[in-house]
């Protein structure tokens, strides 16, 4: 992947964005660059990047969030003085911007648009076609058309990342692989990678896809989550 | 629809949507907002009402004008907006006006966190009423409890809560619409509703709430009739493994998830058998009567200090079993790991 710093990850909520960030980081930490992420998201409390401030940090990698970030589930939507640093170009050092989903999300992002007038900078869009919302390519490009809206910032990568969870099968990466190539071809887009968990490494390898695979473990979801069997017992 | 991937507040409001929810009242609230964002999006080109209303209260009150106006009437919120509604939540029980109200349950007071919990089991409004109240531990559940708690509130002429915690809003998890619960038939048409006097030959007519002997009336009538009804026809529970269990797990929603990781990864030490009511009220207190008599104790892990479901669980337990609460930890959210220490602990303590 061609990243430079920032790297700034958008897309629908629930799309993928904020797994794609933790792996992304530690894809770049295991290559040896040192990695800043900056967490942008003030929308929604659950499931943000600041929640692995602490596994990232015992790995040299540094999260960036809210000047309240000890207490992350208090209800400001307060953004760090640090952040802006994420956005200013610092020798030998990569930021990760993970921004909040939707346009509404994208808000946040609007107030550091100007930092980046004149400089290269990557702002990608996590896909998922099992989204409803983003199932097919009106809606993915009226998305991207919102979201930069509201960034005032331009788009310029897809991350494919279409999946149902523990249940996703290689038919899902396909039909996701279909849907951004109908929105590559619309907009020009490149497709920056194919997202796939790396437990479905060997059903996926002979697959052609548009973005290169680009294999994550899963970071942001507890195991507990997925427990096994859903309703084992009998109903009364 | 195939299977997709939602997040369990966007799933409550699609299957309220398919269930003929026409019309929706609400106000926003962390970690509920995406219902109301789902309906103000997807309900007026569907054909149906969204407004969002100046304040909880506000909104609940509308809720209970458009039920008895004979419509199928959602609303949604978190603790701190609950409170609020439960005046006219009550007033609707009095009066028999049929409703589905969503609480997906945060830390309180509102000042607190917008972590999940499980912390308004016991929140009720005053009159002494009871509502079917269901407690989903998944999306999809989530999404079928919705879909039929509209027919149970129109069937009984009774309100219905999903009471929902913070992670079942805010996860993402696959649903598919096509396995929602089937539809009930014969439905009693809703005489009672206000649709206008032009619906009544020009009639005037009111629906008054029961004032005097009738509120007295009213309410022996829920005694004896609608609650019996309520409790033989609506209890709901998912029990596994408790007839030869050593430890017994007692447990709602998102501790329920967490109490499954618990007993597998305690499963080479001890039995463990689980008892996961998936209605609070009516609470499935025979289920504790399967339980076998190799048990020690039951744990009722919940997600909030000292235990609220807890109560109910003694009651089923009858002084059999000694019960154990597990819960809201002084760092942070319940785990499983509070839950398998507390277990282990539990075990050396009883087995002596």
């Amino acid at each position: 992947m061609d990243i430079v710093s920032p790297t700034i990850i958008v897309g629908h909520y629930g799309s993928g964005k904020t797994e794609f960030t933790a792996n992304c980081a530690g894809w770049l930490e295991r290559r040896g660059q040192r990695v800043l992420v900056a967490d942008l998201d003030i929308v929604n409390p659950y499931f943000r990047i600041r929640e692995q401030k602490e596994p990232l940090g015992a790995r040299g990698i540094r999260v960036v969030s809210s000047n309240y970030e000890d207490d992350y589930y208090l209800d400001t939507p307060a953004l760090a003085a640090s952040l802006r640093s994420c956005f200013e170009p610092e020798e030998g050092r990569i930021s990760l911007v993970d921004v909040g989903g939707d346009p509404a999300g994208a808000v946040a992002l609007a107030r550091y648009a100007g930092l980046l007038k004149n400089r290269p900078y990557r702002m990608w869009m996590v896909v998922n076609a099992n989204r409803p919302q983003t199932a097919r390519a009106e809606s993915v490009l009226a998305y991207i058309d919102a979201i930069q809206r509201s960034g005032r910032l331009e788009i310029n990568g897809l991350i494919s990342n279409t999946h149902l969870l523990r249940d996703t099968s290689p038919e899902d990466i396909l039909r996701g692989d279909a849907l951004v190539r109908e929105v590559q071809a619309a907009s020009g887009l490149p497709v920056v990678c194919t997202m796939i968990e790396e437990r479905l490494r060997p059903q996926t390898e002979h697959l052609e896809l548009l973005g290169k695979p680009f294999y994550i473990s899963l970071a942001m979801r507890p195991a507990w989550l997925d427990g096994a069997g859903e309703d084992r017992g009998k109903d009364k | 629809m195939a299977r997709v991937l939602m997040k369990g507040n966007e799933a409550m409001a699609e299957a309220a949507i398919q269930a003929g929810c026409q019309a929706f009242f609400g106000y926003p609230i962390t970690p509920q907002s995406e219902i109301p964002e789902y309906f103000a999006r997807e309900l007026p080109p569907r054909g149906g009402l969204f407004l969002q209303a100046e304040s909880e209260m506000a909104a609940m009150n509308m809720v209970m004008g458009a039920s008895a106006a004979g419509g199928r009437i959602m609303t949604s919120t978190s603790g701190p907006g609950y409170c609020l509604k439960l005046e006219a939540l009550a007033a609707m029980a009095l009066t028999r006006l049929p409703a589905v109200i969503v609480v997906v349950m945060r830390s309180g007071p509102a000042f607190g966190t917008m972590k999940a919990a499980q912390e308004d089991y016991r929140m009720t409004g005053n009159g002494g009423y009871k509502v079917v109240t269901f407690a989903p531990s998944d999306v999809q559940e989530a999404a079928s409890m919705v879909y039929e708690a509209f027919d149970i509130a129109d069937q009984y002429r009774n309100p219905v809560v999903v009471m929902a915690d913070g992670m079942i809003g805010q996860m993402m998890g696959t649903v598919d619409f096509e396995k929602m619960p089937a539809r009930r038939q014969n439905l009693p048409e809703k005489t009672w509703a206000l649709r206008g006097s032009a619906s009544r030959g020009g009639k005037n007519s009111a629906l008054l709430f029961p004032v005097g002997p009738a509120h007295y009336a009213a309410k022996s009538e829920a005694e004896t009739e609608l609650y019996p009804a309520l409790v033989r026809n609506e209890t709901r529970v998912e029990v596994t493994d408790v007839e030869d269990a050593d430890l017994v797990f007692a447990a709602y929603g998102t501790a329920a998830r967490m109490c499954r990781a618990a007993a597998e990864e305690l499963a080479g030490k001890m039995k463990i058998g689980f008892i996961r009511p998936k209605t609070l009220w009516p609470f499935p207190y025979e289920a504790f009567d399967r339980i076998g008599p190799k048990c020690r104790a039951i744990i009722c892990p919940e997600i909030n200090i000292l235990g609220q479901m807890i109560d109910d669980v003694r009651i089923a337990a009858a002084g059999r079993w000694p019960v154990y609460h597990a819960g809201d930890t002084a760092g942070d959210f319940l785990t499983p790991e509070n839950i398998i220490r507390k277990a282990e602990e539990v075990w050396e303590e009883q087995r002596v």
